[in-house]
């Protein structure tokens, strides 16, 4: 019964085509030139120009103190993204880690890990963003942490099991006979296998990175004002919705919303490509 | 059934455990020097060295970790610098508002989400179907606090339906006895309708926001299960043995898709606990998300800990409950466990 | 005459002269995607407190007819019928008809019954919900009617056993609790799917025989689709023989069996010598299963017939009397 194409959600258009590869690609650009092209200085205030309207001047209007909404929309493009990417590298390669150890070593390392894990695992994530944030106070760092140490479980538990099932299979047995050490087998012979797999769930991962750091920055923890961050340009934005001066939250919020569009689109796109079977 | 109560209890025992040693850890990564921040603002070399005698942060890890759980037996979850308080009597007061924004959130997101699900599953690809996977991917791709303020901006500053997004009640009115702490209820219970209204007013953007990103995932999870349900040889029967359509469709179908719906509420309760600190920021909400932040704002970091405790004490009763109601629909789960 | 237009079109079959309780004729499903419908103006009778096997290999579409009979066909087919005419009610083409009498009037028990109960009601419930649904009971009188359904089908201590979930029952229980289900609303007619596939034998022939005793005391006409040739033999009073969505032949249990006219029965009748042998097992008949999805020949089974003709491929054979009783669709039938 029902043909397997009923079973899927229908598919909203624009999910998981080349468009989102371009968009991806626009956002580095804009991550890496963004701040060198931008018509005004993200950070410069021109009281003279006080919470303008979206005008051909102002793209996306000025804020209180006169700084160009889109200038600095587009230079919190850099420090966004890598916040983010720092994020997800952190915890793919600690988790990573600590998956191949636990999968390969067992016993008691595998019992300390999967514990911790579990742990992690056991709170509401973002509570304990918001917990590993707060405690680490204001740095950039703290957001990278705060929203890697939350990802741990996604990379720790998918190594793990992946190294724990190939550990006894007999190319593993047969490299270990022929005296090759554990760390080499692990690294050259296991993770490759499981490469693709993170690879989609780190692309994955990133759109979802980038709302928890905005969320933390949006309540005030790690990055301080003025540094232009979406989070924070919603949040100071949002103080100015009461007077009708939209602009001001709205452009820093649809660019975190194309921003998650592009990388979640990106990740399923990268799956279909590298594991069609689950595409 | 009360040994399937018993196990999952005995179960969530590690996981407690395991949770309070994150929030130890926590504590102890605070910048600065803990004793400094307990004694306060006002200490002296001599009241510091007091404090951290005190609080056992003179001994080894192991002693703190002991002195810490000691406290926490005793409820003492510190006092908070910027109200003077004991942290634990100021969550008191504060987290009957988060609950009940949060319990009526997870009440729309579970009903919202089974309604487009399981519609979605008697028509796929039809209208209910195509709104749901819109609600979904607005949910997936919309930071919370965008979405937040986006309703206030559109309900309350243009078309000015919602009232002012400034907590659980405009100073205007008289908030009801506190009863259970659940205004709209208290209110109910005195017979002031009117203000049972208001209330019902003043919470509708903020659960609606929370309820959002809750709905997506449970109708995604529903109509699968539903489609599967419906297509399986039991319903098969049930059409065949003459039974009512809604008796087919609620307890042959649903009854048997229910458990995954369960489990997904379980992570969307997990996720709206979470994303509750964001919606009481923007909505001015007095419950213990917004308080906390507001404290860790002013350096004040005694809340923090007590915050990931009882966040993490919640999420662990709602599973556990989840657990309980998967037993009782499913009585092969009994067996199993 | 072109090939195509004798498919689609064949001539009308005739009309017996009886009142059958049921009656259908000229049956045809389609199923989208396909050019050829799946099942090809089929037609058979069963009079009251008779039993009709429908025999046929796997795929032959044996379930969707039982389907549509009851109604519940998936919503994907289209069917197309001259007749479905169930006690003189036209059933054909009004899916209310067919609602008020399914359940009632008509009762169906399936194949594999474990996975045909709800795992998460017990067994008393489901057929609760059954009683409940066509005679108003209070509470101690439908637990009593329960109880009484589940003894009626032989189900040893009844009271406990209403309380059981399916998993928690034999699979031969679970048969007897369907039989019960589908007995509920004391129906005429039972068309009864492969009842007994998977259960072993002793279970099987105590089912069947409980089967049996029920409709020949209510003068139940059964609809009995089974693979297995010993069973049709020992349990049917006809027999009806399905190739690949045609009607084949039809006629007596003895005689088809003993003089099968049809080349295809005839195969089939030798193939599987052995009494507990099943269709399934087709070894003994050269040839494919035709493929349903692209084009077939206007008599079916002409790709694997030694005695096929130009005539076969391009004209459907109709069902039409052959001595000594019965019916068979064949230009060239044996005997
Ligand atoms: N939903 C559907 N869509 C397309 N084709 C279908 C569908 N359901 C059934 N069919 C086709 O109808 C034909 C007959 O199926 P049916 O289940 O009636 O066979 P059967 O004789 O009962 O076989 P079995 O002995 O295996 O139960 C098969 O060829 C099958 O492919
Ligand atoms: S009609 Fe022709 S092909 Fe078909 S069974 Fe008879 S002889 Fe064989
Ligand atoms: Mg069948």
């Amino acid at each position: 019964m029902g043909a397997p194409a009923r079973r899927r959600w229908p598919r909203l258009r624009i999910r998981g085509g080349a468009w989102s590869v371009w968009l991806v690609g626009l956002f580095v650009f804009l991550a890496v030139f963004g701040p060198t092209i931008v018509p005004y200085d993200p950070v410069a205030t021109n009281t003279r120009v006080r919470l303008e309207a979206p005008s051909w001047a102002h793209l996306f209007g000025t804020d209180d103190v006169g700084r160009d909404v889109f200038s600095r929309v587009i230079a919190a493009t850099r420090l966004d993204l890598m916040i983010a990417l720092g994020a997800v590298l952190l915890s793919l390669g600690i988790g990573t880690a600590l998956g191949a150890a636990a999968g390969w070593a067992g016993g008691w390392t595998d019992r300390i890990v999967s514990r911790t894990i579990d742990t992690i695992m056991g709170f509401p994530l973002f509570v304990l963003a918001v917990g590993i944030a707060a405690g680490m106070g204001n740095s950039v760092w703290s957001v990278v942490i705060a929203t890697s140490v939350v990802n741990l479980p996604l990379y720790a538990r998918t190594t793990r099991s992946e190294v724990n099932r190939r550990r006894t299979s007999g190319y593993v047995q047969a490299a270990r006979l022929s005296g090759i050490g554990s760390f080499t087998i692990v690294a050259r012979h296991i993770l490759p296998n499981v490469t693709p797999i993170l690879a989609v769930q780190a692309s994955l991962n990133i759109g979802w990175a980038i709302l928890n750091a905005a969320g933390l920055s949006f309540l005030g923890l790690g990055i301080r004002p003025p540094t232009p961050e979406w989070g924070i340009l919603v949040s100071d934005g949002a103080e100015f919705l009461f007077s009708g001066e939209w602009w001001m939250f709205v452009f820093p919020g649809a660019m975190l919303v194309l921003a998650v569009l592009a990388f979640g689109g990106f990740g399923d796109w990268l799956r279909d490509r590298l594991d069609p079977k689950r595409a | 059934m009360t040994r399937v109560i018993g196990f999952r209890l005995l179960a969530a025992i590690p996981n407690l455990v395991g949770i309070i040693v994150i929030a130890f850890i926590v504590t102890r990564i605070l910048p600065g020097d803990a004793a400094a921040y307990y004694a306060g603002p006002t200490a002296t070399a001599a009241t510091i060295e007091e404090t951290r005698q005190r609080l056992g942060l003179d001994g080894t890890v192991v002693e703190q970790f002991l002195a810490y759980v000691g406290q926490l037996v005793r409820g003492d979850l510190g006092d908070s610098l910027s109200s003077g308080q004991p942290v634990i009597e100021d969550f008191a007061r504060r987290l009957p508002a988060s609950l009940e924004l949060t319990l009526y959130a997870l009440i729309i997101a579970i009903a919202g989400g089974i309604l487009l699900g399981v519609g979605a599953a008697l028509r796929p690809r039809g209208v209910v179907d195509r709104i749901a996977s819109v609600v979904s991917a607005v949910g997936q791709a919309v930071p919370t606090f965008f979405l937040g303020l986006i309703l206030i901006f559109v309900f309350y500053y243009i078309l000015n339906w919602a009232p002012e997004p400034l907590g659980r009640l405009s100073f205007m009115y008289r908030p009801p006895q506190p009863i259970s702490g659940f205004w709209t209820i208290d209110a109910l219970l005195q017979g002031r309708f009117d203000l049972f209204g208001e209330l019902v007013r003043q919470l509708a953007l903020p659960v609606i926001t929370l309820a959002w990103f809750g709905i997506g995932p449970i109708a995604r999870v529903t109509r699968s299960a539903m489609l599967d349900a419906l297509s399986s040889d039991f319903v098969r029967t049930a059409r065949a043995a003459g039974l009512r359509r809604r008796t087919i469709l609620w307890r042959y179908g649903f009854r048997n898709a229910v458990i995954p719906v369960l489990h997904t509420t379980g992570m969307v309760f997990s996720f709206m606990l979470g994303a509750n600190v964001l919606v009481e920021d923007v909505f001015g909400w007095p419950g213990i998300g917004a308080y906390t932040v507001d404290a860790v704002l002013v350096a004040d970091y005694a809340p923090v800990q007590a915050y990931i405790l009882v966040m993490a004490a919640l999420y662990i009763v709602v599973n556990l409950a989840i657990d309980v109601v998967t037993a009782l629909v499913d009585p092969r789960v009994r067996y199993d466990s | 005459m072109n090939a195509l237009t004798a498919i689609i079109e064949p001539p009308p079959s005739p009309l017996p002269d009886s009142a059958p309780l049921l009656a259908v004729r000229g049956l045809s499903i389609f199923f989208g995607g396909r050019i050829v419908p799946t099942v090809q103006d089929v037609s058979f009778d069963i009079a009251r407190g008779e039993t009709l096997a429908l025999v046929g290999e796997s795929g032959s579409g044996k379930s969707i007819i039982a389907h549509t009979i009851a109604g519940i066909l998936a919503s994907a087919a289209t069917v197309s019928a001259t007749t479905i005419s169930f006690n003189g009610i036209e059933l054909a083409g009004k899916p209310a008809a067919v609602e008020a009498l399914r359940g009632r009037r008509i009762g169906m028990v399936f194949q594999n019954a474990r996975a045909a109960l709800s795992p998460t009601l017990s067994v008393g419930a489901q057929i609760g919900d059954v009683i409940a649904r066509h005679r108003r009971l209070r509470r101690t009188a439908l637990r009593a009617a329960i109880v009484q359904a589940l003894a009626s089908v032989k189900i040893p201590d009844p009271e406990r056993r209403a309380k059981a979930y399916p998993h928690e029952l034999s699979g031969g229980m679970c048969q007897r609790v369907m039989l019960a289900l589908a007995m509920a609303g004391e129906p005429d007619l039972l068309i009864a799917d492969e009842p007994t596939t998977g259960l072993d034998n002793t279970t099987q022939a105590a089912i069947l025989d409980l089967l049996a005793a029920e409709a020949g005391r209510r003068r139940m006409a059964t609809l009995f689709i089974t693979h297995d040739l010993g069973l049709a033999r020992d349990y049917a009073d006809r027999v009806a023989v399905l190739h690949a969505g045609q009607l084949v032949e039809e006629g007596r249990a003895a005689t088809v069996f003993d003089a099968p006219r049809h080349p295809y029965s005839a195969k089939l009748v030798r193939a599987v010598p052995a009494k507990a042998a099943t269709v399934a097992d087709l070894g003994g008949i050269p040839g494919k299963f035709p493929d349903l999805s692209g084009p077939v020949p206007a008599c079916r089974f002409a790709d694997r017939c030694d005695r096929a003709v130009d005539r076969c491929r391009v004209e459907v054979p109709r069902l039409e009397p052959v001595p000594p009783d019965g019916m068979a669709a064949c230009w060239r039938p044996l005997g």
